[in-house]
């Protein structure tokens, strides 16, 4: 029967309907478009991170995998798991044209699962190409050994006890990361032939690999763990591209948080957009409710009827939300092709339909469970009323908040894939509404004491602003909340763009010097200043261990039943390790005080007590570092003590020397130290001139040629730095069409009301004037409130989540307040010109 | 006064009071990457070196993670104002890992020798080896430049100090190259064996 009643009323109001599905799909298109482009995002940043790895997955250790290793390991991989073994270790290639230190690769045929190897001859290498170096001794260089040695295509290269041709010159390859510019131009070669080689024996160091090709759906971090325990020797590593540790992983992250907490604005932007128009339909049903009750029908029942209407509505919503979203998306994909370095193809994929769907036929109800509920209050004596019916009526009950708040508690986690982000958006979000009603509740208030008016529109839109306190109230948090959604992403936006943004390419090293010993110095001055090149940076480097740490031992030793833990083992040799340390006067460009104070100066022995310290802050957060510990270091025997009087951050892009521990000038000058050089950029044969020179006037020191992986991290930073444009871009984009649906849901729930004025002789300049002061008023008010809170919540969510320092930009938020203000304006405009078009009957006989 | 000259007096000053001192010129081998101070070979040989009655001995660890053959000569002149009065000069594998020119590696450790022997320190030379995997003209070409050495300055020497550690992943750390604790034993072990007579 609840059936049949609810598909008989649907049909008696389709214009209804059409309009509900309407405004409904148009916020479901933003979700499903903003949700498309984030997936195509982030599956483009994890296809990066795959073609670094060459692999879903890799085990690797310093040393032979032992045979009952790799039967435990072959026990844990799920079947259809693709392989490829690689050796990585330095060797001495020489040649006829000369010797040098190289890094060989040896591969096999599976080799590259992900990513690509560009060719000199233009030949692309991926996975399942035929590889020439497979089928006949020869091997692929890099091109510096071409400009270093003379190398090139047919000549013959020695390594170990083989001779190979050059097949060809690596041009471009996406497995080398900044970290990993070595000392050594790589060379690729069969690995069938390393025993011919005699490279590898007893005593030979070595990476060895295991790269693998999961079958679809194996969830790589699970089955990192399970591999873990099947192989608990600490020399093995097993990485997944997410763990590889890429220079630019932490802004990786970042980028990833911020695309969760695009899928999370997106989803309440939807609920929002669902929840007012749910809260139209239900208000707009009230009488025909009591109607029903006045006929027999039960409360519960009634809340089915409307329950099953809206699911109805709700499902045929998600058709024109795909169909615009399939027709939109390729076309806004061109677009973007064109002026983006991105080639991204957003499809709607099937968690962010099912998410739609979710939202579509059961979101809107369980937002909208508070009005509902007002159902159980309905008297039928209203019925006999003239008033209007109204959904805020009746007892206050707090519990219908309480189903809402989980189901997007749980969704929030879901989209941002991150309990932390989404909790604490749900906390900001749950303040922000609390705050809204505050500010709203008195801004209603405000609106019945405005007094004075001469014109009887204004006063008479004041009052009834504050006559309708629960709808006002309702349309400002709307508008509010929606203003505040929209400003949050472009104002963390700017904030995280600073991380990614380059000083210019002149500030940037093309080389990097290192072992330049103290009185080798003022030589290698003299070759810089007469190639005309002034280094970007000089930074001595002198070595230290820790001691201790405000008294307390800071190494950790081995305990006689060892380490218990892989990451306790860890854990130790990275205090273990030793620290470099520097000093400077002041800071670089690149680094930034987060706490305390900067170096007072030179040290004064005889009014200090402990030498200036700056500490990099991550060091210092994963060291359990504080402002004010003291550290005792032991610099090649001598004890040095030493007070943390600043935490520093450093900016990655710049790619500079940088250090986790400063010391103050005046402590370490006379300490054996050796420097590192960064030279700015030069064109390639001056760089290969200024190395040659180098390495035949300073045999020890070696320089290394960071222009092109610096490139790729640049374009990497390119990339990252415009998805955070686009898809704060696309936030607003989906915000104000959202908002608009909402603003037309009220402007047709006050067409009753203006359509009475009409009849009572308001001319349409009074029915316009009417509704648009008091649309100017409230759209005004609760956008400049929504925008102002935006501010604080990004903060806060900055402060949080990225740790980055905040750029606050006044403009973006003053600009959506106009924007929104206007969009109000415009569609009260366009809604008061259809009403004095439209016949005043059909009005009325649609409303009651 | 700067602290770190005040520190050094200070140091070096205590030092007189003990009768002899070894300082152990190395890199990240010597330094103990990845172990604690006091599981690092040099403090491990002064407690060998004491068991076996030769109280009288100081180690002093001057490790450096990363240094080469280049800056022996530079970081003696600066350790030698404490007066050791021996030098155990472990230098040279950053050089070999590098792939820098055995000539000009043999020519930094020939002028650290010299000035060691300037200065009436001691010297003993501690050989290393060079992985297969860089081929065997250049690993034959390492080893028997420190021979070459040990032979023209008649200094004492240990062939190579690492022995039975190098390749060996029980005794290394998982980066193949460092010795763990076991190793570090063990290599305090193979200096003892050679200094225990000569020391």
């Amino acid at each position: 029967m609840l059936w049949r009643l609810a598909f008989r009323e649907l049909l008696r109001s389709w214009r209804f309907g059409l309009f509900f599905i309407f405004n409904l799909s148009l916020g479901l298109a933003g979700f499903v478009s903003l949700q498309a482009f984030n997936t195509a995002l982030e599956d483009q940043l994890r296809a990066n991170a795959k073609s670094i790895l060459s692999a879903d997955l890799a085990v690797s250790a310093r040393r032979e995998i032992t045979d009952e290793e790799q039967k435990k390991m072959q026990a844990v991989l799920p079947s259809g798991t693709d392989q490829s073994k690689i050796y990585e270790f330095f060797a001495m290639l020489s040649s006829a044209k000369g010797s040098r230190l190289i890094l060989i690769k040896a591969i096999d045929k599976s080799y590259p699962f992900y990513g690509e190897l560009e060719m000199k001859s233009g030949q692309i290498i991926r996975y399942g190409t035929p590889k020439e170096i497979l089928s006949s001794p020869t091997a692929w260089i890099y091109p510096e050994l071409k400009s270093q040695l003379g190398l090139d295509v047919g000549d013959e290269i020695k390594l170990g006890n083989l001779k190979l041709k050059v097949a060809d010159l690596i041009e471009k390859d996406a497995t080398q990361t900044f970290r990993a510019a070595t000392l050594a131009p790589r060379v690729f070669i069969n690995r069938e032939l390393l025993p011919q080689s005699g490279l590898l024996q007893f005593g030979s160091t070595f990476s060895l690999a295991y790269l693998l090709k999961l079958p679809p759906g194996v969830e790589e971090g699970a089955l990192r763990e399970k591999l873990y325990q099947a192989l608990p020797d600490p020399q093995i590593t097993i990485e997944t591209p997410s763990s590889a540790g890429e220079d630019s992983g932490r802004q990786l992250g970042y980028l990833s948080d911020y695309l969760g907490l695009v899928a999370i604005i997106a989803l309440f932007m939807s609920a929002l957009g669902a929840a007012y128009i749910y809260r139209l339909f239900l208000s707009t049903r009230m009488k025909e409710i009591a109607i029903l009750r006045t006929l027999g029908l039960q409360s519960g029942q009634a809340v089915g009827v409307y329950i099953l209407q809206a699911s109805m509505l709700g499902l045929l919503a998600t058709v024109p939300t795909l169909f615009f979203s399939y027709l939109v998306l390729p076309l806004l994909s061109q677009l973007l092709a064109s002026f983006t370095p991105f080639d991204l193809h957003p499809q709607v994929n099937l968690e962010a339909f099912l998410v739609c769907l979710v939202m579509a036929v059961f979101g809107s109800f369980v937002v909208s469970l508070p009005f509902l509920v007002k159902i159980f209050d309905l008297k039928a004596a209203k019925l006999f009323s003239e008033e209007k019916f109204s959904v805020n009526e009746g007892a206050r009950r707090w519990w219908p908040y309480l189903p809402p708040l989980v189901l997007f508690y749980f969704l929030s986690v879901y989209q941002a894939h991150s309990w932390m982000t989404g909790s604490l958006f749900v906390a900001s979000m749950v303040g922000v509404i609390l705050m809204l009603l505050v500010i709203g509740y008195f801004t209603v208030k405000l609106a019945g004491v405005l007094k004075g008016f001469r014109l009887w529109f204004l006063k008479f839109s004041f009052l009834s602003l504050s006559r309708r306190a629960g709808a006002s109230l309702a349309i400002f948090v709307a508008l509010g909340l929606g203003a505040l959604l929209i400003n949050i992403l472009p104002q963390l936006k700017n904030s995280l763009q600073a991380e990614f943004q380059v000083e210019g390419r002149s500030k940037i090293p093309s080389l990097f010097m290192f072992d330049i010993q103290d009185e080798q110095l003022p030589g290698v001055e003299k070759v810089l200043e007469k190639n005309h090149v002034k280094p970007l940076g000089l930074s001595p480097l002198v070595r230290a261990r820790i001691l201790k740490v405000n008294g307390q031992d800071y190494e950790r030793k081995i305990e006689a039943q060892g380490f218990k833990t892989r990451e306790e083992e860890r854990e130790a040799r990275f205090r273990n390790r030793g620290v470099n340390l520097s000093y400077r006067h002041d800071l670089s460009s690149s680094e930034n005080i987060t706490e305390g104070r900067p170096f007072s100066g030179e040290f004064k022995p005889e009014q200090q007590k402990y030498a200036e310290l700056s500490v990099e802050y991550r060091f210092a957060e994963r060291m359990g570092f504080q402002l004010g510990d003291v550290l005792v270091f032991d610099v090649q025997g001598v004890e040095v003590e030493g007070q943390i009087i600043n935490l520093r951050k450093v900016k990655w892009t710049s790619f500079q020397p940088n250090f986790f521990i400063l010391v103050q000038r005046g402590v370490l000058d006379e300490a054996p130290k050796t420097f590192i050089a960064a030279i700015p950029f030069l064109p390639e044969e001056k760089r290969f001139l200024l190395q040659n020179e180098m390495a035949q006037e300073f045999s020890n020191i070696s320089v290394v040629d960071v222009v092109r992986t610096v490139d790729e991290v640049l374009k990497t930073a390119e990339k990252m730095s415009w998805s955070l444009e686009l898809m704060a871009g696309l936030a607003l984009l989906t915000g104000y069409i959202v908002l608009f649906s909402i603003v037309r849901s009220q402007i047709k729930l006050r067409r009753w009301e203006l359509n009475m004025l009409k009849i009572l002789g308001a001319s349409w300049g009074e029915v316009a004037s009417f509704i648009l002061a008091e649309f100017a008023f409230l759209s005004f008010l609760a956008a400049l409130a929504g925008a102002l809170l935006s501010v604080l919540v990004s903060f806060s969510l900055n402060a949080f989540l990225f740790e980055s320092d905040f750029k606050l930009s006044w403009a973006q938020p003053l600009v959506s307040v106009f924007i929104i203000t206007c969009l109000s304006l415009l569609i009260s405009f366009l809604a008061s010109l259809d009403i004095v078009k439209e016949s005043a009957l059909s009005i009325l006989r649609e409303e009651k | 006064m700067r602290p770190f000259l005040f520190c050094i007096i200070l140091l070096f000053s205590s030092f007189t009071f003990a009768q002899k001192k070894l300082i152990v010129l190395g890199d990240s081998l010597t330094e103990g990457y990845g172990v604690a101070k006091e599981a690092a070979y040099p403090a491990l040989l002064e407690k060998k070196l004491h068991e076996a009655g030769k109280k009288e001995w100081t180690v002093i660890n001057s490790g450096v993670s990363g240094s080469t053959t280049a800056s022996a000569v530079t970081r003696m002149k600066w350790l030698f104002k404490s007066k050791p009065d021996a030098v155990l000069l472990v230098l040279g594998a950053n050089d070999g890992l590098r792939g820098l020119k055995i000539e000009d590696s043999q020519k930094h450790l020939a002028a650290a020798i010299e000035y060691a022997n300037s200065q009436k320190v001691r010297v003993i030379l501690g050989g290393l080896y060079m992985p297969p995997n860089y081929g065997a003209d250049y690993t034959g070409q390492f080893k028997k430049m420190y021979e070459a050495l040990a032979k023209k300055y008649k200094v004492t020497f240990i062939p190579f100090i690492l022995e039975k550690v190098g390749g060996n992943p029980k005794y290394n750390l998982a980066d193949g190259i460092h010795p763990n604790e076991e190793g570090h034993k063990i290599i305090a072990e193979n200096i003892f064996q050679v200094l225990k007579g000569a020391l």
